[in-house]
């Protein structure tokens, strides 16, 4: 059979792909400006539950820390007080 | 053999010569039409004893793969079934924000478990508890607006389904009245071609929607078949909705959503492929999974942070309390209720004014339990029932507030405390994601936290609430990393885990669903367009082959006129001769 393309499909085709290509720049180009591989969880797909997880233990150790120095501010307020008997 | 005989020939050839013109402008014309394949003129031709010549015809496709359209269309409920499907999850993991949003339910999840944290670090101060109400608030917001989200995406699907289900009527009235277009044309001798591209392209959009049978039977009629049943045999038989208008987690199908019918056979769970199975798969199936999962988290969060918040008592104390549970009456039943339980009045300080144990075991009705409460503490306290049937505790002198301590008290099954029973220091209120709210007098003053403890020895007159107490605020923030049990909930097993990871993982399980739904939805769509590319490139116009066609036509029209001419100069001769 002699290889024949339709002017149409091919035309179509041809928009399809430049289309793609645009998407696909576009897509590279806001990774480029935000510095983020993807500002929406689906487009981080299988790394979002690292992500969400590092942020949870990071938002708990920054907690911890801050209750740490609470704590600490309080003991010194206490042993400042015990000394001042 | 004459010249007139000649000259018929070349006029035969002429007009066959325009037909084909005919044919190649229409070809050059609808080159851009989707689904017009290229038409050439078939020409018939008379012979006789005299010769060959070209009497009429009609313009047919030049070259079409019928099998291989059995295949565009089977592609076409592929991808209208991935498309939707991608679309759809796309939406609902952009339900839960973005990861450059600053509030989400993960973030306010943390939010919540680190103001807690705070608090029972310094559990005196209060801007700290109006944090933790503000946090628990941001949480049930996150929570209610998801499955906001989850119900407005169900009643989108309700409409898409509607909207599908009109287009696929429309086309198969289109196709309906082109089969008799197509039967009076066959037999009237002229050209099916056109008819037959249009149907072709009706079908490939009803195969968008549902996975369908058909057939070009004899008379080049097409017959299409769903799930075994006639969508469209020698008449159309039309689908019918009707969408439920509002919808809530409580709207499902059946019931709530109506039937999607066909000659009055409900098809809804026949109708598996297309974009319309995957409508009904989300809104009946995916979508109300998610709601559960997310249900399981707001009800465990709950029974979590009632449950402990419910062991203790707030400083200052409430003058006034009313449980969230309603629909009791006197004779409401307390058996099987255990161990004591000690109120007080307290005054602002935390220092008792009055208290009493009341032992939970001699109450087995409501009326005993209000008697004993006000027997002990009248006329100090006034223990009654509101008119929606819930637990009310008045203290009666200004000034004073109501201290409860749990101490071993236990009623219902599961058992729990007193104040959790009648929920008198629930943190949340709600019976799932869609209606979690902050209690009303949490949101009203945010002091009322009940993170102290009433102590079960103290007596009359000193200290009995102490508000350095940061117990029950810290083993609250110890849920967030503890393994609590959940059950059993949309794609979720039953599970021991923390509550932040059961709210991680249902946004990760929908963020890579969604995205591994795209990649999916791409590669199939990709599929669809290389095979209809392909039934198009060896059917439809190429516009140089007409231009080419087109030409050879041009030469010859020109060399039948020029055959046509010389006729003439030839009769003219003759009659010239004759005279």
């Amino acid at each position: 059979m002699v290889d024949r393309i339709s002017t149409f499909s091919q035309t179509q085709q041809l928009t399809n792909n430049n289309l793609r290509i645009q998407s696909n720049y576009a897509k590279t180009q806001t990774q480029v400006s935000s510095g983020l591989k993807s500002d929406t969880y689906q487009g981080l797909g299988g790394d979002v539950s690292r992500i969400l997880n590092l942020e949870s233990d990071y938002k708990t150790i920054s907690t911890r820390s801050e209750n740490a120095q609470s704590a600490l501010d309080q003991t010194n307020v206490m042993f400042d007080k015990w000394e001042g008997l | 053999m004459s010249l007139i005989s000649s000259l018929h020939t070349s006029f035969a050839g002429l007009r066959n010569t325009e037909s084909n013109m005919n044919v190649i402008s229409s070809n050059v014309t609808n080159a851009d039409k989707a689904g017009y394949t290229r038409k050439t003129y078939e020409t018939e031709y008379t012979t006789t004893s005299s010769g060959t010549s070209p009497s009429g015809g009609t313009s047919v496709t030049a070259n079409y793969d019928q099998y291989l359209f059995k295949t565009v269309v089977s592609d076409a409920t592929e991808a209208g079934y991935y498309e939707t499907t991608s679309d759809y999850l796309s939406q609902y993991v952009d339900a839960f924000g973005s990861n450059t949003d600053t509030t989400t339910l993960s973030s306010a999840m943390s939010d919540f478990d680190a103001s807690l944290s705070a608090l029972g670090v310094t559990p005196d101060d209060e801007s700290l508890k109006a944090q933790v109400v503000q946090d628990a608030e941001t949480l049930s917001y996150q929570l209610r607006d998801v499955s906001s989200s989850i119900q407005n995406l169900r009643a989108q699907a309700d409409e898409g389904i509607a909207l599908a289900v009109d287009s696929v009527n429309q086309s198969l009235q289109t196709i309906e009245t082109l089969n008799k277009k197509i039967t009076v044309a066959e037999a009237l001798g002229q050209s099916t071609a056109d008819f037959e591209d249009e149907r072709r392209a009706a079908l490939e959009n009803i195969a968008s929607y549902m996975d369908v049978d058909y057939f070009i039977d004899g008379d080049n009629k097409m017959n299409i078949y769903v799930s075994g049943l006639p969508l469209l045999d020698s008449t159309a038989h039309y689908l019918s909705y009707t969408t439920a208008g509002t919808v809530t987690d409580d709207t499902v199908y059946p019931g709530g959503f109506s039937a999607l019918s066909l000659n009055g056979v409900d098809i809804t769970n026949k109708l598996t492929g297309g974009a319309l199975g995957a409508l009904i798969e989300m809104r009946d199936t995916t979508l109300p999974g998610e709601q559960d999962k997310l249900d399981e988290l707001a009800v465990t969060l709950m029974e979590q942070m009632n449950s402990l918040l419910n062991e203790g008592t707030s400083l200052p104390p409430r003058s006034e309390m009313i449980g969230d549970v309603e629909g009791l009456g006197g004779g409401s039943s307390l058996s099987g209720a255990s161990g004591t339980i000690r109120i007080a009045t307290v005054d602002d300080s935390g220092t008792i004014i009055n208290a009493a144990v009341i032992d939970l075991s001699t109450t087995a009705t409501m009326s005993d339990l209000l008697t004993a409460i006000n027997t002990a503490l009248g006329p100090d306290v006034t223990a009654s029932l509101t008119s929606d049937g819930a637990l009310q505790i008045t203290a009666n002198n200004s000034g004073e507030g109501i201290a409860i301590s749990q101490m071993d008290s236990a009623l219902g099954s599961p058992a729990q405390n007193f104040s959790d029973y009648f929920g008198l220091n629930g943190l949340f209120t709600g019976t799932g994601a869609s209606d979690i709210f902050v209690s009303d007098y949490l949101r009203e003053n945010s002091d009322y936290l009940a993170t102290s403890s009433l102590s079960d020895t103290a007596a009359i007159g000193s200290a009995g609430v102490n508000p350095g107490d940061g117990t029950i605020a810290s083993d609250m923030a110890e849920v967030f990393s503890a393994s609590v049990s959940f059950s059993a909930a949309g794609d979720f097993a039953a599970t021991s885990t923390s509550l932040q990871n059961y709210a991680d993982r249902i946004i990760a399980t929908a963020a890579n669903a969604a995205d591994a739904a795209v990649v999916q939805a791409d590669s199939v769509s990709s599929i669809y367009s290389s095979t209809k590319s392909a039934l198009e490139n060896m059917s439809g116009v190429n516009v140089d082959e007409e231009m080419s066609r087109m030409v050879e036509f041009e030469s010859k029209y020109q060399a039948s006129a020029t055959l046509i001419s010389v006729l003439q100069d030839m009769f003219d001769e003759l009659i010239t001769a004759v005279r």
